[in-house]
């Protein structure tokens, strides 16, 4: 030790910080505990409130949050930037809507298709997208999900661009049925919970640490015998599987599928909706969406350019705020 | 004698640039192994071709006798071959800690832990903080982040890493570049310890901790060896006297 004392000198004089980033991190954990018991509350003190219309924006900003939360896993953890993250959601509620359509509304069976098709899309994908970088990676992303979009305008047999009415929502056993408004928010609430308490699991597991370090410096992940490629398509097939789950739910909350559910504004949205949560944060995904939707509930009652404002908003919390609204609420600490 | 790390008539082509030119090397088992040369004479490349990051135009390299020269990094790096860069390649956003415990994951084997928690695993903190401290830094700096720490420490941090995947062989590309020469001192006392325990190959500019910490120098020049031998051997060789050391030696 003595002999090599002279070297770290310096900075022993400086004074040792608290561990900010851990701390930041129990924060936005404790805020996304706090949001889903407030979700979970919602339904009785809306109805009291005689406001029952407010649970549907709930649901779907639930929904989304699921969503959100899975492409989190890519760009917060991993800086793998997809445009095309909303075809995952329409794979779900395609799943769906087709099979309903052939008379299979067994829960199980339709959710074991959605999640099956979602990780097998993202896998055959994500094996070509993965080998790209950055704007290559947007691309390349963005064309999947297009040629995915097309190939669903053009299948007249499921509705083509007019979209697939679902006319009976998915069942497990007799006694569990999605069409089931309490139902379905309780069901969607708990699948929330779990995306999110996983994805703060994941971030502090061996697999999250590779994906973080990859993103930042990947040859050194390289160089000290990991291959980057390897989990980076692992993060890519659960955040698949995870957002065709979302659509899954989103098809028996609608009761309807348009390609449009898979267009790229759809994934832009998604993007802009982990932005203003909170980049690789936990609370960030659902914070965001129930932003999100509230924004386009009151700003689109006030006026039609409600997008406009919301642009404006965006661009506030994105300079305003680096680490997004569940950084606010964190700290520095929060950012992963 | 059992060779660690040969080398066979290595080239490699950048466009029209000649960066490593017909380069053959033996180097044995425990041996420290230094290249210096002047900027641009192709050490840098040299290393990034055995680590595996570069591949050669032609020519082949053995580590411990198999042939590697197609593997990517990452399997080199299973086979025990370990490298720090000449610009540092830490994880700057992540702490020290963290990024120690990387590598002792790599150790494992592999990272598709997804439940764990590595910041709660006691004994992985314990094998984070004794591999910076073997390898000179403080332990306070455990739960610094990169970006927080001085060069001389990230140099160190780099060694750290690297050694904390018990590598048999190590590629340190200048590990003194840009340190004082307190700290220079405090490294080359550090490569010294580790003199025969691994075989190392180290590109340095600090002439004075080469001669005194290498077994043997080869000399490049243009991407090509103008001179291998014993420090005793290269310091009286009148042509690296010429073409490197000028009156530095
Ligand atoms: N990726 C590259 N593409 C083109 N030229 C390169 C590349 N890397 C290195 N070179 C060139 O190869 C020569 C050797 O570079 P380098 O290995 O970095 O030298 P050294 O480390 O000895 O200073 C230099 O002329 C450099 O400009
Ligand atoms: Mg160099």
């Amino acid at each position: 030790m003595t002999d090599n004392n002279a070297i770290v000198a310096t900075s022993a004089e400086r004074s040792e910080p608290v561990h900010d980033a851990v701390r930041g991190h129990d924060r936005d954990f404790l805020a996304a505990l706090l949001i889903l018991f407030l979700l979970a509350l919602a339904p009785f003190i809306l109805n009291l409130a005689g406001q029952d219309f407010w649970l549907d924006v709930l649901l779907r900003a639930m929904i989304l949050g699921i969503a959100a939360a899975s492409l989190n896993l890519l760009i917060g953890l991993s800086g793998l930037v997809s445009l095309g993250h909303a075809v995952f959601l329409g794979i779900g509620a395609y799943s769906v809507g087709i099979l309903a359509d052939m008379d299979i509304t067994n829960g199980a069976i339709q959710l074991a298709v959605a999640v099956t098709l979602s990780g097998l899309y993202a896998f055959v994908t994500g094996l070509i997208a993965l080998r790209t970088r950055g704007v290559h990676f947007i691309m390349i992303t963005l064309a999947f999900a297009q040629i995915i979009y097309f190939i669903m305008v053009g299948l007249r047999q499921f509705g083509g661009d007019d979209g697939l009415t679902i006319n009976f929502t998915s069942t497990f056993g007799d006694r569990i049925d999605l069409g089931q408004k309490p139902v379905l928010y309780y069901v969607v609430l708990g699948v929330l919970a779990l995306v999110l308490l996983s994805f703060s699991r994941i971030i502090k597991s061996d697999f999250g640490l590779l994906l973080k370090a990859a993103k930042g410096s990947e040859r050194r992940v390289m160089a000290i015998g990991f291959d980057p490629f390897r989990y980076r398509l692992a993060a890519y097939v659960a955040a698949g599987a995870v957002c065709g789950l979302a659509g899954f739910l989103d098809a028996n909350f609608t009761s309807f599928v348009t390609p449009e559910s898979m267009s790229w504004t759809n994934s832009a949205e998604l993007i802009f909706i982990i932005i203003v949560g909170g980049l690789g944060t936990v609370s960030g995904p659902i914070l965001g969406a129930l932003i999100f939707l509230l924004l386009e509930e009151f700003l689109g009652g006030l006026t039609t350019y409600w997008h406009f404002w919301f642009g404006l908003f965006l661009i506030a919390v994105v300079v305003l705020a680096k680490g997004g609204l569940a950084g606010l609420l964190n700290g520095r600490g929060a950012r992963t | 004698m059992s060779l660690a790390l040969e080398i066979r008539n290595l080239q490699k082509h950048f466009g029209g640039l000649h960066a490593t030119r017909n380069l053959s090397m033996e180097i044995p088992r425990g041996e420290l192994h230094a290249i210096i040369g002047p900027n641009g004479a192709g050490k840098t490349t040299l290393l990034t071709q055995l680590s595996g990051e570069l591949r050669p135009s032609s020519g082949s390299v053995f580590v411990n006798g198999r042939d590697v020269t197609k593997a990517p990094p990452h399997k080199r790096a299973a086979l025990g071959v370990a490298r720090s860069f000449q610009i540092t390649t830490l994880v700057k956003d992540m702490t020290v800690g963290e990024n120690v415990i990387l590598a002792l994951i790599a150790n494992s084997g592999h990272a598709y832990r997804f439940w764990n928690r590595y910041d709660r695993n006691a004994g992985l903190w314990r094998a984070a903080s004794e591999a910076i401290t073997r390898a000179g830094m403080a332990p306070n700096l455990l739960h610094r982040r990169v970006a927080d720490l001085s060069h001389g420490e990230q140099r160190l941090l780099e060694l750290a890493i690297a050694l904390a995947r018990d590598p048999a062989i190590l590629l340190l590309d200048e590990p003194m570049a840009g340190l004082g020469s307190e700290e220079s001192r405090a490294m080359t006392r550090l490569l010294g310890s580790l003199r025969g325990r691994r075989t190392i190959l180290l590109v340095e500019h600090d002439m004075e901790a080469v001669f005194e910490l290498a077994d043997r120098i080869t000399v490049l020049v243009r991407g090509e060896v103008v001179a291998v031998g014993t420090p005793g051997e290269i310091r009286r060789n009148e042509e690296v006297r010429e073409a490197y050391l000028g009156e530095e030696a």
